[in-house]
């Protein structure tokens, strides 16, 4: 650079530069707004919204106190202005909510104090304040979730009508996969930048038939009046990439984010082999798709929450 | 310190040091579903880059979200073929 300011850490890495702008604390919220949804089957799921005030799209940082998978999934203006929802979800079936750290370029901050260090950019806009409190990262890693969200799907799920419940389907599809990264040296109590992006949906097809005669059977066939019935149901699950924090490792693994089943009935009847008839009804929601979408990189940047508290 | 940078706030306790590390913010911009976009920030030459997306509206179970393949070339960031608008944030340090 030829003039402006620009200062580098012990790592030789930009720490301030009036080309770029720092990220800076807005603020932190430990309550949701509201709850989008929660459910106990299929591992369990919980979906929150978090309200935040800032002019400027918030960038959001998650301290997940317990070790199930939490993911930022949705960043949207809010109906008030300068606010965003901020949607957030996590596996289990616990009621402990994440805190939420949300940061911002300093545009979105208005210091009090007169005491500090501000860089401006060329066109006259702060690019660094030390007065809002900047935001520095600890560690960070790129994960990659795994391909499929359960290693094998065995089920025996009711063929007729998606009878099977919601907890018998959930059994069936709960995730049990992830990957696992180690990450060093992070602090006791750390927060993560997480933008989930990794989808997958599966499902399980299941298909049954039965047949009826009132007269006699011959060789399999029907002397008199016949009815032949099947029954198909899909039961699927919807997934999203989400992070967990144990012990020193980060695990790329997977939420149940949505489930359903899509059920169809056909009955035929005929009488001496000649058709007379039948029925036929469905319900329930299609599957969209069996597949694992969206599994590039995704970045996971850590920080100390402490700092900002 | 011997040489650096400390910033203090105004109560002395230390707010910023060249000890720290962070992620600069370079730019911040929207890219729609279905759309693209290809800018060049000289800022990044020779530096760490770090990209990363958030959906906007959330993906919905009922169809396909295809999130925007992001790509760093040199200065260059390229942003195209999601389904789904998304902010884009470009990082370096």
């Amino acid at each position: 650079m030829s003039y402006g300011f620009l200062a580098l850490n012990d790592n030789n890495e930009v720490l301030v530069s009036s080309d770029t702008r720092n990220l800076h604390f807005l603020g932190k919220y430990t309550t949701p707004a509201s709850t989008v949804y929660s459910t106990n089957t299929h591992g369990g799921f919980r979906h929150w919204k978090y309200t935040v005030t800032s002019s400027r799209v918030p960038v959001v940082f998650m301290y997940m106190p317990t070790t199930e998978y939490y993911a930022v999934v949705r960043t949207t203006t809010g109906s008030a202005s300068n606010t965003y929802d901020i949607e957030v979800i996590r596996s289990g079936t616990s009621s402990t909510t994440p805190d939420v750290y949300v940061f911002a370029d300093p545009r979105a901050s208005t210091a009090t104090d007169n005491y500090g260090l501000v860089v401006y950019k060329d066109d006259g806009t702060a690019a660094f304040d030390s007065r809002l409190r900047p935001l520095a990262v600890t560690g960070g890693v790129v994960v990659t979730h795994p391909s499929n969200p359960k290693g094998s799907i065995s089920s025996s799920l009711d063929c007729k009508n998606c009878n099977s419940s919601n907890s018998a389907a959930g059994s069936v599809f709960a995730p049990d996969q992830f990957n696992t990264y180690a990450v060093s040296g992070q602090p006791s109590k750390p927060m993560f930048f997480f933008a989930s992006l990794a989808q997958a949906q599966r499902e399980v097809y299941h298909s049954c038939n039965e047949w009826e005669c009132d007269g006699i059977s011959v060789k399999g066939n029907c002397v008199g009046v016949e009815r032949e019935y099947k029954w198909e149901s899909f039961y699927w699950t919807f997934y999203r990439g989400g992070i967990s924090w144990d012990s020193g490792n980060v695990k790329a693994g997977w939420v149940s984010a949505a489930f359903g089943c899509r059920w169809t009935y056909q009955k035929d009847s005929a009488f001496i082999g000649i058709g007379t008839g039948g029925d036929s009804g469905s319900g329930g929601e299609w599957p969209y798709t069996n597949e694992t979408i969206n599994l590039q990189n995704n970045a996971v940047i850590i920080g100390d929450a402490s700092r900002y508290d | 310190m011997s040489f650096g940078l400390d910033i203090f706030e105004s109560g002395g306790d230390l707010t910023y040091s060249t000890s720290d590390v962070t992620w600069n913010q370079v730019d911040f911009f929207q890219v729609n579903a279905g759309g693209s976009a290809s800018n060049s920030y000289p800022s990044i030459s020779g530096r760490s880059v770090l990209t990363a997306q958030f959906w906007i509206n959330g993906p919905p179970a009922n169809r396909k979200a295809i999130a925007h393949s992001i790509t760093v070339s040199g200065t260059n960031v390229s942003v195209s073929g999601g389904s789904e608008d998304a902010y884009v944030m470009v990082l370096m340090k």
